[in-house]
């Protein structure tokens, strides 16, 4: 006994389709285009031209002067004489020494600190996945819920990169996809032990769990706890990790610095509404805090301990 | 006007030289020509400091490289494949279970994370601070991994073929199984089975504390062999003889109704009154307590007997015998002594207070001791004659803690057969053919009966770590069955009892058949006073080791002592007055470490060498203690060569010491025996407490120019917001305390707090985050003093003296969370702060090491990592092996060198309490608040709770009389409070 059932409009709709199956159509990769679009000239290019214009207005101005030297019958320079002159003509002032002593300073400072500051953060990290997962594919065109697979992220401190039963939910029946064709998902039942052709799992098989690379990378010294933001917080998945259902390949899209935490931390409302807990809370806050909004901060959302412990 | 001065430098410039004009020109020094030197091939390949340029190449090459190698290490995430239903990452998941080791019981919730157990919680009983670490017993991997065979790896096929083989072989000879007490009625329906299928089998159950005085007392007593419960909620008056009741004594059941039956706020308490020889942990919570030597234990309970029939009796025993007199019905007289005619004389005077049916239950006896010592040296002598061809050992470790150990050795050698199913390769196991391990405890299927009536299931919360298997397959194995869980649960349905409930809830109450009891038969004979003036030993157990079995658990080894404050130790206690006869002196070193002397000891053929001696107050005169459970060979890498072994001495009651030369190092953590007339711990009586609930809780004021005030109200500091939202605070009841140390080994669970080994023990680097202070009562006292006219020096250094019998009383002190805290102001990195909701926190990241928050805290709670204690070869305990490592909480960090820890008020558990209050939508059950040392707590002194919610039992204690805050002189506003002490004096 089938342990579904349908009606006899579903087998129709079925037959239909199979019939006539949606025409493919062929979907051009103008990503790289239009990202190159949005972004601009970029600035190192931009800065090459002005260098070159720079370099040209040298060269005609060493050569207009030369030219009226000439005419006054006086002694010509080369372009790197003028330039050498000049330069020294300005190093001989002092003040003007100070004034770039302490400009490159300041741009080697600010250079420095902004290097640093950039040590640790991996926005922008796109690895290689062991298995080509489209979240474009799935998540996107085919609409899958992030918590279809992403099952802990409502329950624990992990949102849980999924099993490999999980995967095999739809891929017993999908063999093959629209953009690999069956190469990635045959990765799946390399590691699961699946036969496609038979549709069975093939007995005594030698399973080889999948190495994801882990992306968003939290320090251990800080505590992070996903249930927290998406059920009490009712944070949505696409606040801090970007627009990933038109990700093909999934990069990290926030900082995930502490700063960052902090500063939404300052502008989010805490979501009180219908919660029990908060109930008295939020009566005492009202009272505390008359008419500004009540922020995580203010139910200490950014004390050291809530994070670091 | 011109001058005509000539000026010169040199004699020769004066005679005009040439050689100056010569040297004025080359005054400089000429350009070195480098030019050349470069270019000139030949010259460059032969010079003489390549070797320098070859080192500057080498480091610059390397230290570029390991530059540019300089790449964000990968992380990978790994799921399952097949995710089991039951298991999500990051939520804990408890199962019911039972730990049983062969001596301490106790029905437990099982917390485990990703399939493994990290922490267990008390499940409805009692349990002590062994139960809590025997998580860490699990992954100790001197466990056996695989069976062995004339100590060589082997396999279970080859191991079981043999055995059967070899069993069905012996025709005349003896099969002895000698077990611990046997709880589980499956193991004991096993062994039936195996006795069924082979010959001549005998099953003798051996305790390493002998109890057989009792058993045997209560067989002619009452007809059956049993030791008989205890209601200690229901007495008025408990008389104990050298029982230590509360830590080590029958069952570790007796602490939580003891407590119960001495709430101040009913009115009254129960008397408690101990005659012991030991300052042992009941004694310490007595509320009057006699000093006796072990050999006038039998007179004076004779003598009591007899005060209670109405004739003479000792004068020592005045104020027992009327409390007695006036309570029948409702009071406990119990004695550890092991002379059957002592417990017939304790029987009869039960019986003669009609203690029997109202607060002693024959007919619901505990089954937590069962052993039989004449059949143990039945056994022996049979072994010794050859009567036995084959011996089975089951949880217990004859060679090590039977008191004939020596013998035993050698009489091995007559049984043919010998199988240990030691889950170490511990002394006995290791003279043994074949070892067949058995699992722990956390590893196996199981069930046990404590008590007549009450049982409890014990289920596997992780696959075996190795090749193990318990012994109830081993049974089944070898009467050609398997499948011990089907045998079990077979068992239990066929009973009446609904697998999967029982099994989710634990324990479960069963009619038993009654048993055939005969009324009370009076056999006791009255005993005459022998006193004698010899040296006399009384053996006892240690709260954290007991009888050894855990020996090589570190958590165990570390845990001070309740009394003595030490640890990584045993010694002989004496008394202060008994020391000095004999030269022997304890004294502090520069770094505040203690010292001892040795001595010899010598009883009946039986000696030690070298034994340091601790001056123990309380201990009696010409008395000397010595606790077992030490001295273990073969335990593993902590236990082995720690301390001395104790169990030959078991029996010997006359014993000889000799000084000799030498000084032994001790581990002590507490320096200072009392409290120096400082009110540390407030304590009271109770007729005082009765007629004025405050009594004994005096806030010291200051003189102010509004008069006397109390430091808070002399404030120059701004309050934090506390009324809004949580206030976490944690209440610790003195009176309800009795000093077990289960908190201690429940926060070193939960918080991954490393051990540090005796040697930084000595220096007091010892890491717990919560200690349990003791304090002696002295004799010298401020108005003594004033009567007396004594100086104030004189004063103060007598009052370092403990009194010769002293009162004892515990404090458990931990992190204070003092909400004006003296150490988060002067962090110079704000690497301390404070929540909105009273908690003092700890950034571990930012800690830089500078320690002015350890010296600023007047409480001394905050603990500094001196060395990074994981994974670290110079303390190789737990932290620093793949085993030990799984015990590890996962929701708290395991920190590093240089950084200050302390007590976080278990954060991680309250804001998982908040974040599922949030997810469910639901507000915060007070009974959900638990830190792991209130829940742990088997008398429920601890208790954590929300004090802003008025329903909240924490918010009723603090604003009980009974609380005061610990030094409140100093305005600190510590969240942790506590209630004074009340003893039940006259």
């Amino acid at each position: 006994m089938p342990s579904y059932y349908f009606e006899d409009a579903d087998y129709e709709a079925v037959y239909a389709y199979l019939k006539n199956p949606p025409v493919k159509v062929e979907v051009l990769d103008t990503g790289d285009l239009l990202a190159a679009e949005d972004e601009g000239i970029k600035t190192s290019t931009q800065l090459m031209f002005i260098g070159l214009f720079l370099l040209l207005l040298v060269y005609l101005l060493t050569s207009l002067k030369n030219k009226l030297k000439a005419s006054l019958k006086q002694e010509t320079e080369t372009i790197s004489e003028t330039l050498f002159n000049q330069f020294n003509l300005f190093i001989s002032n002092n003040r003007n020494v100070v004034f770039v002593v302490v400009a490159s300073f300041i741009v080697v400072v600010k250079f420095s600190f902004d290097t640093l500051s950039g040590v640790g953060v991996y926005t922008k990290y796109q690895p290689e996945q062991p298995i080509a997962f489209s979240h474009k594919v799935h998540a996107g065109e085919n609409g899958v819920d992030c918590n279809y697979c992403h099952t802990s992220a409502r329950k624990s401190k992990h949102s849980g990169i999924p099993s490999a039963n999980v995967c095999m939910n739809c891929h017993t029946y999908i063999n093959e996809g629209t953009i690999t064709g069956t190469t990635e998902i045959s990765k799946i039942y390399e590691a699961v032990g699946f036969d496609p052709d038979s549709k069975t799992y093939i007995e005594g098989y030698e399973q080889q769990p999948i190495k994801w690379v882990r992306i968003h990378n939290l320090p251990d010294l800080s505590y992070f706890n996903h249930s927290q933001h998406v059920v009490a917080g009712k944070v949505e998945c696409q606040t801090c990790h970007g627009p990933i259902e038109e990700m093909d390949v999934v990069y990290q899209h926030a900082e995930l610095t502490m700063g960052w935490c902090i500063d939404c931390h300052r502008t989010t409302e805490v979501a009180m509404e219908g919660n029990e807990y908060y109930t008295e809370l939020h009566a005492q806050l009202k009272e505390k805090y008359k008419g500004q909004k009540i922020t995580v901060d203010k139910i200490g959302g950014i004390e050291c301990g809530k994070c670091h412990y | 006007m011109k001058t005509t001065k000539k000026y010169w430098k040199g004699l020769a410039q004066l005679h005009d030289d040439p050689i100056v004009e010569k040297l004025a020109q080359n005054e400089f020094v000429e350009e070195l020509p480098v030019d050349e030197f470069l270019g000139d091939k030949e010259n460059l390949s032969s010079t003489s400091s390549s070797r320098r340029d070859f080192l500057k190449f080498l480091g610059f090459s390397t230290a570029a490289a390991t530059l540019a190698a300089c790449e964000t290490p990968i992380v990978k995430s790994i799921p399952y494949l097949v995710k089991p239903d039951e298991i999500i990452p990051g939520v804990a998941n408890y199962y019911a279970s039972t730990i049983y080791d062969g001596r301490d019981y106790a029905s437990v919730l099982v917390k485990t994370r990703e399939g493994r157990p990290i922490k267990i919680e008390n499940n409805g009983t009692c349990s002590n601070s062994r139960v809590q670490a025997s998580v860490l017993s699990l992954y100790d991997s001197a466990r056996l991994k695989h069976p062995l065979k004339s100590n060589e790896e082997s396999n279970w096929r080859t191991v079981d073929y043999e055995i059967k083989e070899k069993l069905s072989k012996i025709k005349n000879g003896k099969i002895a199984l000698l077990t611990s007490t046997i709880l589980s009625p499956t193991i004991k329906q096993l062994i039936e089975d195996f006795g069924d299928k082979y010959s001549n089998v005998e099953h003798i159950m051996m305790d390493s504390t002998p109890y057989d005085g009792i058993l045997d007392a209560n067989l002619e007593s009452f007809g059956s062999r049993l030791a008989p419960s205890y209601c200690f909620d229901k007495s008025d008056v408990i008389v104990s003889f050298g029982a230590d009741f509360l830590a080590n004594w029958m069952a570790n059941e007796y602490a939580t109704d003891y407590v119960n039956g001495r709430n101040p706020k009913n009115g009254k308490m129960s008397k408690h009154y101990q005659l012991e020889t030991n300052l042992s942990l009941s004694g310490a919570n007595a509320d009057k307590r006699i000093q006796i030597k072990p050999s006038e234990q039998g007179y004076l309970i004779s003598s009591l007997l007899d005060g209670l029939r109405g004739e003479k009796f000792d004068s020592r025993l005045s104020s027992i015998v009327k409390a007695l007199s006036s309570s029948k019905g409702k009071s406990i007289v119990i004695s550890n002594s092991n002379d059957k005619n002592i417990q017939l004389i304790v029987n009869a005077i039960n019986n003669e207070l009609n203690n029997y049916t109202n607060t002693i239950l024959v007919d619901k006896p505990t089954n937590l001791k069962q052993g039989n010592t004449s059949q143990v040296d039945n056994l022996l002598s049979d072994m010794k004659e050859g009567k036995v061809s084959a011996l089975i050992t089951y949880n217990v470790n004859p060679s090590y803690s039977y008191n004939k150990a020596k013998e035993f050795n050698v009489a091995l050698k007559n049984v043919a057969l010998k199988i240990s199913t030691s889950s170490y390769n511990d002394e006995t196991a290791s003279l043994m053919d074949y070892v067949c391990p058995d699992s722990h405890n956390l590893e196996s299927w199981g069930d046990a009966s404590p008590k007549h009536g009450t049982y409890s299931f014990m289920q596997p919360t992780i696959s075996p770590l190795f090749d193990t298997r318990q012994f109830q397959e081993t049974l089944l194995s070898w009467t050609d069955r398997s499948d011990y869980l089907s045998f079990l649960k077979n068992f239990w349905i066929a009973k009446g009892i609904d697998w999967n409930t029982t099994l989710h809830d634990g324990y479960f109450n069963l009619e038993d058949k009654k048993l055939r009891l005969k009324s009370f038969i009076d056999r006791s004979k009255s005993i005459k006073n022998s006193s004698s003036t010899e040296l006399e030993l009384e053996l006892y157990e240690t709260i954290a080791l007991g009888d050894g079995y855990q020996a090589n658990n570190p958590w165990l080894q570390e845990l001070p002592d309740p009394l003595t404050r030490a640890c990584w130790d045993n010694y002989l206690t004496i008394s202060a007055h008994t020391a000095k006869e004999f030269g022997l002196e304890n004294w502090n070193v520069s770094n505040g470490a203690l010292n001892g002397s040795l001595v010899d000891i010598e009883a009946n053929g039986v000696s030690l060498k070298n034994v340091p001696v601790l001056i123990s107050p309380g201990q009696a005169k010409s008395t000397v203690g010595m606790a077992i459970g030490y001295g273990r060979t073969k335990a593993g890498k902590a236990g082995d060569g720690i301390g001395f072994n104790a169990y030959p001495f078991t029996g010997k009651k006359s014993i000889s010491i000799k000084k000799v030369e030498g000084e032994y190092e001790f581990a002590s953590i507490q320096l200072h025996h009392t409290m120096m007339g400082r009110d540390i711990v407030k304590e009271t009586t109770l007729s005082d407490y009765i007629k004025d609930p405050s009594s004994g809780n005096h806030r010291e004021t200051y003189a102010t120019y509004k008069g006397k005030l109390t430091a808070d109200k002399v404030t120059l500091y701004e309050a934090h917001d506390l009324e809004i939202g949580h206030f976490w605070n944690l209440s610790i009841d003195l009176t309800s305390c009795i000093g077990c140390g289960e908190c201690v080994i429940s926060c070193q669970a939960e918080n991954n707090i490393p051990v540090v080994g005796k040697e930084e023990m000595r220096k007091s680097r010892d890491m717990h985050w919560m200690r349990i202070d003791r304090y002696f009562s002295s004799d010298m006292t401020e108005e003594l003093s004033a009567k007396e006219k004594i100086s104030m020096i004189d004063m103060f250094s007598e009052m370092e003296e403990p009194s010769e019998n002293p009162e004892v009383v515990f404090q458990p002190i931990m992190c204070m969370h003092c909400n004006h805290a003296p150490c988060e102001t002067v962090c110079p990195v704000a690497a301390t702060t404070h929540s909105n909701e009273g908690l003092n926190q700890m950034t571990y990241n930012r800690c830089v090491g500078t320690r002015y928050c350890a010296n600023n805290c007047p409480y001394k709670v905050r603990r500094f990592n001196w060395f990074q204690y994981s994974d670290n070869d110079k303390f190789d305990f737990n932290m620093n092996d793949d085993y030990g490592k799984m015990v590890l909480n996962p929701d708290v960090v395991v920190r590093s060198r240089g950084v200050i820890e302390k007590c976080s008020m278990c954060i991680q558990k309250i804001q998982e309490l908040k974040l599922n209050a949030k997810k469910s939508g639901q507000p915060i059950k007070d009974k959900d608040a638990q830190t792991v040392c209130a829940s742990s707590c088997s008398t429920n002194a601890i208790v954590f709770g929300d004090s802003n919610n008025k329903d909240s039992e924490v918010w009723r204690l603090r604003n009980d009389e009974r609380a005061y805050d610990l030094l409140d002189h100093l305005n600190v506003r510590p969240s942790v409070f506590y209630q004074t002490k009340i003893r039940n004096k006259a």
